[in-house]
């Protein structure tokens, strides 16, 4: 089901999109346990090494630099970091200015439209809604 | 990797949930790659303890019976575990005979609707046509 080349991208890029995620989650200063439990289910998801996952988490006390990531990163991967930022940045309930300027210096990167960024923002809110949804079956 | 509430559970909670993902990843005796991402993802969510982790993966390799995962589950890990139950199932595209089955057990083990599972279905489907539409939204941009 993986939906994405994210899957099977090579080790480096798994962790330099991880650090992405991580540089993302730290932008407005503080970290809310809903971005870490985002963090750590996408790394879960790409299957990052549970070892990887620690050096990884150590970066969120000192994030990394965005132009270095988004030198280091498969170029055609930026997107895919860009969609994935924005559940991260959306997770805590709404976009923090810094979360934005971040989110903003990775479309440049992946040349992606205003028009396009709005459609992922408004695929993250569809995935929002989708998922509270189970709630209401859970009788929760 | 949406907001939840696993990770508002207790500590004991949140490892029995995660027990009850492991069994289920390894009802069909078969554990795909895309069952072990999706494990591995709602894990993740669980924030559990390196030790309780290793723990889990453990049970991977030597699956808990369903009565001991039950056994003391408070209803809402519970019910938690049976929603990503259905995700892990259905994550390799089909969910078999025997899945189905545990997850009937699961639902009504916990009191939910006799329709709880179905709904449930569906709604892991529309989960997945949503990521899927995430990767098309990206891909149709490089065509």
């Amino acid at each position: 089901m993986f939906t994405d080349p994210l899957g099977d991208c090579s080790p480096n890029d798994k962790i330099t999109y991880a650090s992405i995620l991580v540089l993302i989650a730290s932008a407005d200063g503080e970290l809310v346990r809903e971005e870490f439990c985002a963090i750590e289910a996408l790394m879960g998801r790409i299957l990052i090494h549970p070892e990887v996952r620690v050096d990884i988490r150590n970066l969120l006390t000192d994030p990394p630099d965005m132009d270095e990531l988004l030198i280091a990163i498969d170029p055609a991967l930026i997107k895919f970091a860009l969609r994935d930022a924005a559940l991260v940045a959306a997770i805590d309930g709404e976009y923090d200015e810094s979360e934005l300027e971040l989110i903003n210096q990775l479309a440049t990167a992946a040349e992606i439209d205003d028009d396009t960024l709005k459609e992922i923002f408004d695929w993250v809110s569809s995935g929002l809604a989708w998922h509270n949804q189970s709630l209401a079956i859970l009788e929760i | 990797m949406l907001p939840d509430t696993v990770h508002k559970l207790p500590r004991e909670e949140r490892f029995a949930y995660a027990r009850l993902l492991a069994f289920m990843a390894r009802v069909d005796n078969e554990l795909s790659v895309d069952e072990m991402a999706m494990f591995e993802q709602r894990l993740g969510t669980a924030l559990l303890s390196p030790k309780q982790r290793e723990m889990i993966r453990g049970a991977l390799k030597t699956p808990p019976s369903l009565e001991s995962c039950l056994e003391n589950m408070g209803d809402e890990a519970g019910r938690l575990a049976l929603r990503d139950s259905v995700l892990m199932a259905a994550a390799d595209g089909t969910v078999d005979e025997d899945e189905r089955e545990v997850l009937e057990e699961i639902s009504a083990h916990f009191g939910l609707a006799d329709d709880a599972v179905d709904r449930l279905l569906r709604w892991t489907v529309d989960g997945y046509a949503w990521m899927a539409a995430g990767y098309e939204l990206l891909n149709d941009l490089s065509e």
